[in-house]
């Protein structure tokens, strides 16, 4: 197993004093906490964090863990040494340990265990029955999958315990059918596929958080779906009847004569569906041909004779 | 509203719904009947309605109430502070989503 540097992980000195580290954990417990952090890997940083912490909080296990020595580098493969028993060493009132983390998120480290028994919290070995623990994860689908709907093949982590309230993980593969319509944020809700009840209790839930990966062309608002469209100078000054895509394919869309760049025009009924299906929206922005050949600059010229106008003009006393 | 004795979760998405009552909520989310009740006081939560005796949810309602027990649990927060949190994370998640579309 791979050597833990407590130290490290909470950025602290091995001179630290207690209030140091009091103080870094509560930082660094607000920086991780997987409720509030958008770091990536927070709810594995939030563990380290918290099991880092059991062990420097506690004079005892401090004492032990300062024992191994200096000289370990984090990931270095770890064993215990010879003759180690932290039972013994933190005294005949210490007994077994049994951690009880200010942080309740999962399982302790293989390197943990080894050094002080028993696992974070422990309190899948206290009670005769309870139910599974509710598992979170996040599902990532592309725009045509949530506007089609699909179904999905995940790996899903299963912790059980065994008697003596020991996890084993394996991992298991479940299809998840993801309905049409979903929006980005929204939980899908996979009833008995959490975690394994101790005794009698029920197993727990599975919540997958739908996210929804950027798309090239299009952008999601709520129900609607927004596109740019570029169109020509002379689309938007006589009016054009142009192709479209949406995501249930192309569709024509008439332009009215004199539009502008940023007007909004509505395809009713082609954005995700629903009871009332969204809209897509077509922004318009004007893109001009480049002036390659004379004939098209003199065409150019031609319109700045015949139209001459003065796009600027609100900005009149700011020039 | 303390006469509320069921709640009728609705899964929007798959167009379920699952019905607990405030004692098997108890058990399952280890949640307190008192300490429910609060959170709905703080407006942690929006339920969907309320009739006599049955109090309907989303699935966001059972997220924050889950939330706001970790918060609670993990970093010493309180309800009001809890429900202040969760209110501005979503105000953030509004906005990193609005950005992201803006920076494309």
């Amino acid at each position: 197993m791979e050597y833990k540097d407590y130290y490290k992980i909470m950025g602290l000195s091995r001179n630290a004093t207690a209030s140091d580290i009091k103080t870094a954990y509560r930082k660094l417990a607000r920086k991780y906490h997987p409720d509030v952090s958008k770091e990536a890997n927070a709810e594995a940083k939030f563990k380290e964090v918290g099991e880092a912490y059991e062990v420097l909080k506690d004079e005892q296990k401090r004492a032990a863990y300062d024992q191994l020595g200096a000289n370990w580098q984090a990931g270095q493969d770890f064993r215990a040494p010879p003759g180690w028993d932290y039972a013994n060493h933190a005294g005949a009132g210490a007994g077994r340990a049994r951690a009880e983390s200010d942080a309740g998120f999962g399982s302790a480290s293989d390197f943990f265990e080894s050094l002080f028994g028993g696992g974070l919290g422990g309190r899948h070995r206290r009670e005769q029955s309870m139910p599974g623990e509710d598992l979170h994860g996040k599902i990532q689908i592309t725009l045509e999958d949530a506007f089609n709907g699909v179904v999905r093949q995940m790996q899903i982590p299963i912790t059980e315990y065994d008697q003596n309230g020991r996890p084993n993980t394996t991992t298991k593969t479940l299809n998840v059918k993801i309905p049409k319509g979903v929006k980005a944020g929204q939980q899908i809700r996979l009833s008995g596929q959490g975690g394994t009840g101790i005794g009698s209790g029920k197993k727990g839930d599975l919540y997958l958080e739908i996210d929804i990966a950027k798309h090239p062309l299009f952008e999601v608002m709520d129900k609607d779906i927004i596109c740019h469209l570029p169109v020509t100078p002379w689309e938007a000054a006589l009016g054009a009847t142009v192709t479209v895509p949406t995501l249930a394919g192309k569709v024509e869309l008439k332009i009215p004569a004199s539009s502008q760049t940023g007007q909004k025009l509505r395809l009713k009924g082609r954005g995700m569906p629903g009871t009332t299906p969204g809209d897509q929206y077509a922004i318009l922005k004007i893109v001009i041909e480049q002036p390659t050949t004379e004939n098209a600059k003199a065409l150019y010229e031609k319109m700045a004779q015949e139209m001459p106008f003065n796009p600027r003009e609100k900005m009149g006393a700011y020039q | 509203m303390r006469e509320i004795k069921r709640i009728i979760f609705s899964d929007v998405v798959v167009g379920e719904t699952i019905q607990l009552t405030i004692t098997e909520f108890h058990d399952k989310y280890d949640v307190e009947e008192a300490l429910f009740f609060e959170m709905l006081e703080y407006g942690l939560f929006e339920p969907r309605k309320i009739e006599t005796e049955t109090i309907y949810l989303d699935l966001d309602a059972l997220r924050r109430i889950q939330s706001a027990l970790r918060l609670q649990r993990d970093l010493g927060v309180n309800l009001p502070g809890a429900a202040l949190v969760l209110d501005l994370m979503k105000e953030l998640d509004e906005l990193r989503r609005e950005l992201a579309t803006l920076q494309k």
